[in-house]
C-alpha cells in the first residue's frame, strides 16, 4: 500500500519511517449521558505493523466497535496518544480527519452501506470525488478495484438489484478503491450467509497476501481464525493479543477452512 | 360486510389513530383551519360582492341601458321605450332632501325614480301606492316614499303618515306628501359606495322637452326589466341602434363616441365593475396557498406514512386489498378535514373581522357579508378536496407494493428514490407558487406605494369637512340669496373660532365619485361641426376655499369676496384646462360660454386637483364663485392650526347658531377621504399581502419539513459519505444543493406562473408593468432567502451528522 505524501500535511505532522503504521499509547474512551458514565476503553496499549491481519474479538459491549471506530478517526479517544503511520491523529479537527479518512483509511461495514442513490460504478468512486481526482483516473481505479473484487460486470446496477454477498463485494471495492493504509472491517460477514461471508473473508485474504493492512471486529470465531493476530476485548481493555500458531492454522486446514497466509 | 359497517369500522379505525397522535391531529387541523379559513374568508367576500343574487325577483333579467353619455330624462325614456325587449323600466338618480319640522333636521339620501322602478324591482309599498306616470309632471312631483326604517325611526310607525305633507326640501320642491311607505328590508339598488336610501321621489321633467332641449341631466342609471327570454346582448343591440338613430337626427347633442359606446349590461355586472377580475384573481391567490397547505400535509402523512410501514405491511399480510388501504387513510384524511373545515369557517370570521372587509374595503356589495349555504358549501368542498388532495399520495404511495416488503426488515428504510423525487416535486410546487402569490402582492403593495406618492393636488392636513345640506328649495330659491348669506355668515364665524387658519367651500370634495360636468364654448374655439361641445368639470367655490386646500393659484387672480352676485362674471380653470385650451398663451381674460348658463370669463388659473382619484389624471375643470351660482348643498372645509376634530363641536354648533334648519349631514377629515379613495387599492394589496405572507409562511415550513424529512430518511448516507472522507463542509454543500436544486426549479416554474397571473391584476396596478422586473426580482430574492434559510437548518444538521451513531444504529 501507498503512503500519501498529503497525510503529514492533513494532520498537521511529519511521519517517521521507523514507526509501526499504527501506535495506540493509553487511549481511552468514555460516554457521558446524564446520568451515566461509560467507560468504553480503558487504557488501550496497541500497536500495528504495516501488512498485518488483525482480528477484534469480545462480548457484546466491550468496546470493539468502538476501539475501530478510534482507528478509524471516526471518533476520538478521551485520554490517550494515536499515531498513525508515525503521525499524531488523536486531537485533528473533524475536517482534518475526514481527509485522513479519506486517503489513509477503508471500511467495510456490516451492513455494506452502500448509497441507494448510486449505482455500482459510483458508489466505489465516492472516495475519490472526494479527493478532486480527475475523471479518468478516477474511472481506472474503480474498474481496477471492482475487477480485483469480481463486481467489473455489475457497474450500472444499484445495490437494490445485488445481493447480501455481491454488495459487501461491492463495499470491498470501496474500501479498497482508494489505495488506503489500511482497512478497516467492522463484522463483514455479518449480514452475510456462511457461503457469502466465506467468500468475502477470502477476498480479505487475497487482499492481505497482496500486502493489505487489515483490521476486522468479529464474534465470529470461525473467521477471527483468518487473521494471523487475534486480539480479545473485555470490558474496554484488551486481555489477549496472540499471533495465530502454524498448529492452529494446520487444524483449520483439516477442519476444511482454506487458509492462506 | 354491509357499506355502512364498512364506513362504521373506518370511522373507528380513523378516530383510534386521530386520538393516538395529538401533536399530529391538532398540527393538520390547525394547518387546515389555516388554509379553509382564508379561503372562506375570501369567497365570502367574493360571494358577497360576486355571487350573491341581487335582492330582487327574477335579477338575472334585470339590465343596465348604456346610452353611452350622461342621459338626461327625455333620452332615457327614448332609449327604454325603443327596446322592444324591456318590459318596464326606470331611470335612477342620487339626491339629498332635507328634512326639517319639530325635531332636527335631517339630510335624507333619496333615490329619484320613475313610475316603472316597482315594476322593474318587483316590490309593491307596505302603505299606501307607488308612482304614477303623471307623477312625473313638476306639479304633481311633489310626492315622497319612505323607507321602513326612516318610517320608524322619524315617525314612529304612524300608520297615518300616508297623505301627510312633509317639509322635505329638494329638486324643486319646498314639501312633499308621504304617498307610501316601502316593506321592511327593501334596499333600493344602492349606489356603488353602499349607501342605501331612506327615501324615494319621482323624477320630473318640464313637458315638452326633447332630447336636445332636455337639461335634466342627472339621470345616472336606466334600468330596465327584460322580458322573459330575452337576452343582455339583445338589449345592447337594440340600445345601439337608438342611439344610432338618435344621432342622426341630433348630432349636436350625441356625438359617435356615444354611439359607440352604447350597450347594456347585467345590473349585478354594472355593480360590481372592475372589481371581478382582481376578487377572481385573490380567490385564486388563495387557491395556491391551499395548494401550498396540502403541499405540505401530504409531506406530513408521507413522513408519518414511513413510520406506518410496518402496520401496513401486516395489514397487507393480513389479506386487506390495496384499495381498502387506501380508503383508510383517506377516511382519516377526511376527518382531518371536515374538522379543520369547522375550525377555519370560525377563522373566516374573524379574518373578515379582523380586515374590518365591510367597512373599508371600498368593494361594492361588500357592506353585509352573510354566511349563506353557497359559503358553507364552498368551505366543505374546499375541506374534502383537501382531504383528497392531501391524502390521495400519501396513501397511495404507503399502501404501495414497495412497503410491503416492509415486513421482513427491521432496518430503517432511507427513503427511496421515488420519495425523495416525489419531495422535490413538492418543494418545486411550492416554491411555484409562493412566488406567484409573492410577486402578485410585490406588484399591488407597488402601486399602492407609486399611488400615494403622487401628488393630489391638494394638502388634507389638518383640514376637516362638514356637509351641509340646506334645503335647496328655500336656500337656492329666489336667486338663492338665502344661499348666499349663509355660505358668507359661515366663512366668517367658523373662521373667527380660535384655531381656524381659512375657511372655503365647495359643493362636490375631489377624490370622491360625484362629477358634474358641463358642456362649454371656449374663446377662440368655434363650436364643433356636428358634434357635442366638449366638457368639462364644473364646481362652485367660495372665497377661502383654495388657500384651505393648499391649492396653488398659477396665473391671475383667486376669487374673491368682490366677486359679487351682480358683478361680472368670473371663473377659474385649472392649469390642464388652461393649457388644453389655450396653449402657449395666457388664459387669463379669456371667455368660457357653459351650455344653458352665462359666459364668465377666467380670471385666474389654479393647479390640477385628482377629482375622482389619485389613479385618473386630473381632467380639465372650472370653478365658478357662489355668489354668481349660489348653491345650498355645500362641503365647508376647515382649515385648524391643532387637531381639527376637537372643533367638530364648535363648528357644528355655529351652523346650527346662523342657520337651525340646516343639518350638518357628515363631518369628516379631509385626511381620511384621501385615505378612503385609496381604500379598494388597500383592500387588494393588504389581502393578497396577507396571503403572501401565509404562502411564504407555509413555503419555508414546506421546504423545511421535505428537507429535514430527507436529511433525517438520508443521515445513514451522510454517515457512510463521512466515514469515507467527506468534510462536514462538503456534506453542507451537498445537501445544501440538494434542497437548493428543487428551489431554482420552483423559481423558474413560478416565474413562468407570474407572467400569467400578473396579467390578471392588471387593472389594479398603477405605475408598475405586470412583469416589474425590480418586483419580480424582490419576490425572487425573497423567497430564495426565506427557502434558503428553510435548507439550512437541515443540511446543517446533515453536517453535523455523528457517522459512528449513525453507522452504529445501522
Amino acid at each position: 500500500m501507498n503512503q500519501s505524501e498529503s497525510f503529514s500535511e492533513a494532520a498537521g505532522g511529519a511521519a517517521t519511517a521507523t514507526a509501526p503504521l499504527i501506535r495506540m499509547e493509553g487511549v481511552k474512551k468514555v460516554f457521558l449521558t446524564e446520568e451515566v458514565e461509560t467507560h468504553a476503553l480503558a487504557d488501550v496499549h496497541l500497536e500495528i505493523e504495516e501488512g498485518e491481519f488483525l482480528s477484534i474479538a469480545g462480548p457484546s459491549g466491550c468496546g470493539k466497535t468502538t476501539l475501530l471506530s478510534i482507528l478509524g478517526l471516526l471518533d476520538s479517544p478521551t485520554e490517550g496518544e494515536y499515531d498513525l503511520d508515525g503521525t499524531p491523529v488523536a486531537r485533528l479537527s473533524a475536517s482534518q480527519r475526514a481527509t485522513i479518512r479519506n486517503r489513509h483509511i477503508g471500511f467495510i461495514f456490516q451492513a455494506f452501506n452502500l448509497i441507494g442513490d448510486l449505482n455500482v460504478f459510483e458508489n466505489v468512486e465516492l472516495p475519490l470525488t472526494y479527493r478532486d481526482m480527475p475523471s479518468g483516473e478516477r474511472k481506472e481505479r474503480v474498474m481496477k478495484a471492482l475487477e480485483r473484487v469480481g463486481m467489473s460486470h455489475r457497474t450500472r446496477h444499484y445495490p437494490a438489484q445485488l445481493s447480501g454477498g455481491q454488495q459487501q463485494r461491492v463495499a470491498v471495492a470501496r474500501a479498497v478503491v482508494g489505495d488506503p493504509l489500511i482497512l478497516l472491517a467492522d463484522e463483514p460477514t455479518g449480514n452475510l450467509d456462511s457461503t457469502n461471508g466465506e467468500a468475502v473473508m477470502e477476498l480479505l485474504n487475497e487482499l492481505h497476501s497482496d500486502g493489505a493492512t487489515i483490521c476486522m471486529v468479529t464474534h465470529d470465531p470461525r473467521y477471527a481464525e483468518y487473521a494471523e493476530r487475534q486480539i480479545h476485548l473485555f470490558d474496554g481493555q484488551i486481555v489477549e493479543d496472540r499471533v495465530r500458531s502454524p498448529e492452529v492454522i494446520e487444524e483449520l486446514r483439516e477442519s476444511g477452512y482454506e487458509v492462506e497466509l | 360486510m354491509t357499506f355502512l359497517d364498512t364506513l362504521r369500522q373506518d370511522l373507528r379505525f380513523a378516530y383510534r389513530q386521530i386520538r393516538r397522535s395529538p401533536g399530529f391531529t391538532a398540527s393538520v387541523i390547525l394547518t387546515l383551519a389555516l388554509g379553509v379559513g382564508a379561503s372562506v374568508a375570501m369567497f365570502t367576500v367574493v360571494n358577497a360582492v360576486l355571487l350573491r343574487p341581487l335582492p330582487y325577483p327574477h335579477p338575472d333579467r334585470l339590465v343596465e341601458l348604456l346610452p353611452g353619455e350622461n342621459a338626461n330624462i327625455a333620452l332615457a325614456t327614448v332609449v327604454s321605450e325603443s327596446a322592444p325587449d324591456i318590459e318596464a323600466w326606470t331611470g335612477l338618480s342620487g339626491w339629498t332632501l332635507t328634512l326639517t319640522g319639530a325635531a332636527e333636521p335631517v339630510a335624507i339620501p333619496t333615490q329619484m325614480v320613475d313610475a316603472g322602478f316597482f315594476r322593474v324591482f318587483g316590490v309593491q309599498p307596505l302603505l299606501g301606492r307607488a308612482f304614477r306616470p303623471a307623477d312625473r309632471n313638476r306639479d304633481r312631483s311633489d310626492v315622497v316614499i319612505l323607507s321602513w326604517s326612516l318610517w320608524q325611526s322619524r315617525f314612529g310607525g304612524d300608520p297615518s303618515i300616508v297623505g301627510r305633507r312633509l317639509a322635505l326640501d329638494g329638486n324643486g320642491h319646498a314639501f312633499r306628501t308621504v304617498v307610501g311607505v316601502m316593506p321592511r328590508g327593501f334596499h333600493g339598488p344602492a349606489a356603488l359606495d353602499g349607501s342605501d336610501f331612506q327615501a324615494w321621489a319621482p323624477l320630473d321633467a318640464p313637458p315638452g322637452r326633447t332630447v336636445a332641449t332636455d337639461s335634466t341631466w342627472y339621470v345616472n342609471t336606466i334600468v330596465g326589466r327584460m322580458r322573459p327570454g330575452a337576452t343582455v346582448d339583445g338589449v345592447a343591440t337594440e340600445v345601439r341602434a337608438t342611439m344610432e338613430r338618435l344621432h342622426d337626427r341630433f348630432p349636436e347633442v350625441i356625438d359617435r363616441d356615444a354611439v359607440r359606446a352604447a350597450g347594456a349590461t347585467g345590473v349585478l355586472a354594472s355593480m360590481v365593475g372592475d372589481v371581478s377580475r382582481p376578487l377572481w384573481t385573490l380567490l385564486g391567490a388563495v387557491g395556491l396557498v391551499l395548494l401550498l397547505l396540502c403541499a405540505n400535509l401530504a409531506n406530513l402523512l408521507l413522513a408519518r406514512g414511513e413510520h406506518r410501514r410496518r402496520e401496513l405491511a401486516v395489514r397487507t399480510a393480513l389479506g386487506a386489498g390495496r384499495s381498502r388501504l387506501v380508503r383508510d387513510q383517506l377516511v382519516e384524511s377526511l376527518v382531518l378535514s371536515l374538522a379543520g373545515c369547522a375550525v377555519g369557517i370560525g377563522l373566516a370570521r374573524l379574518i373578515l373581522a379582523a380586515l374590518r372587509v365591510t367597512r373599508i374595503s371600498g368593494l361594492p356589495r361588500a357592506g353585509s357579508l352573510p354566511l349563506d349555504p353557497r359559503v358553507l358549501a364552498f368551505a366543505v368542498g374546499v375541506s374534502l378536496a383537501c382531504a383528497v388532495g392531501f391524502g390521495l399520495l400519501p396513501a397511495l404511495r404507503a399502501s404501495s407494493g414497495a412497503i410491503r416488503a416492509g415486513i421482513g426488515q427491521g432496518r430503517r428504510s432511507e427513503g427511496s428514490r421515488s420519495g425523495r423525487r416525489l419531495g422535490r416535486v413538492l418543494v418545486a410546487a411550492e416554491v411555484a407558487l409562493a412566488l406567484v402569490v409573492v410577486t402578485g402582492a410585490g406588484l399591488l403593495l407597488g402601486s399602492l406605494r407609486a399611488l400615494r406618492s403622487v401628488d393630489p393636488g391638494l394638502d388634507v392636513h389638518h383640514v376637516l369637512d362638514l356637509r351641509l345640506e340646506p334645503p335647496s328649495h328655500a336656500y337656492e330659491g329666489g336667486g338663492g340669496g338665502r344661499a348666499r348669506a349663509l355660505y358668507s355668515e359661515l366663512r366668517a364665524r367658523l373662521g373667527a373660532l380660535p384655531g381656524v387658519e381659512s375657511v372655503g367651500a365647495i359643493q362636490l370634495l375631489p377624490l370622491t365619485d360625484g362629477n358634474w360636468a358641463f358642456p362649454y364654448l371656449a374663446e377662440g374655439h368655434p363650436p364643433p361641426q356636428g358634434a357635442p361641445l366638449p366638457s368639462a368639470n364644473f364646481r362652485v367655490v367660495t372665497p377661502g376655499y383654495f388657500r384651505t386646500l393648499g391649492i396653488p393659484l398659477v396665473a391671475g387672480r383667486l376669487l374673491g369676496p368682490d366677486d359679487r352676485e351682480d358683478g361680472a362674471p368670473v371663473g377659474l380653470v385649472n392649469a390642464t384646462m388652461a393649457r388644453q385650451l389655450w396653449p402657449g398663451e395666457s388664459a387669463i381674460g379669456k371667455e368660457i360660454e357653459l351650455f344653458g348658463s352665462e359666459p364668465f370669463r377666467v380670471v385666474g388659473v389654479v393647479g390640477d386637483v385628482h377629482q375622482r382619484s389619485l389613479r385618473e389624471a386630473p381632467r380639465p375643470e372650472m370653478y365658478r364663485p357662489l355668489a354668481q351660482y349660489p348653491l345650498a348643498g355645500m362641503d365647508v372645509l376647515l382649515k385648524t392650526e391643532g387637531d381639527p376634530t376637537a372643533l367638530i363641536g364648535p363648528m357644528t354648533r355655529s351652523v346650527h347658531d346662523v342657520a337651525p334648519d340646516v343639518p350638518v349631514a357628515r363631518t369628516r377629515l379631509m385626511g381620511d377621504v384621501l385615505t378612503d379613495s385609496l381604500a379598494r387599492e388597500r383592500f387588494f394589496a393588504g389581502v393578497l399581502a396577507f396571503f403572501a405572507l401565509l404562502a411564504l409562511a407555509l413555503g419555508a415550513v414546506g421546504v423545511y419539513g421535505v428537507m429535514a424529512y430527507q436529511v433525517g430518511g438520508r443521515q445513514g448516507e451522510f454517515g457512510v459519505r463521512m466515514a469515507l472522507g467527506a468534510t462536514p463542509g462538503r456534506i453542507l454543500r451537498r445537501a445544501l444543493g440538494d434542497g437548493l436544486l428543487p428551489v431554482g426549479a420552483g423559481i423558474a416554474l413560478g416565474l413562468a406562473g407570474t407572467l400569467v397571473s400578473s396579467r390578471l391584476l392588471s387593472s389594479l396596478l398603477y405605475g408598475l408593468r405586470p412583469t416589474d422586473p425590480a418586483t419580480v426580482t424582490a419576490a425572487v430574492v425573497i423567497l430564495a432567502s426565506v427557502a434558503a434559510a428553510a435548507t439550512w437548518i437541515p443540511a446543517r444538521r446533515a453536517a453535523r451528522v455523528d457517522p459512528m451513531a449513525v453507522l452504529r444504529e445501522e
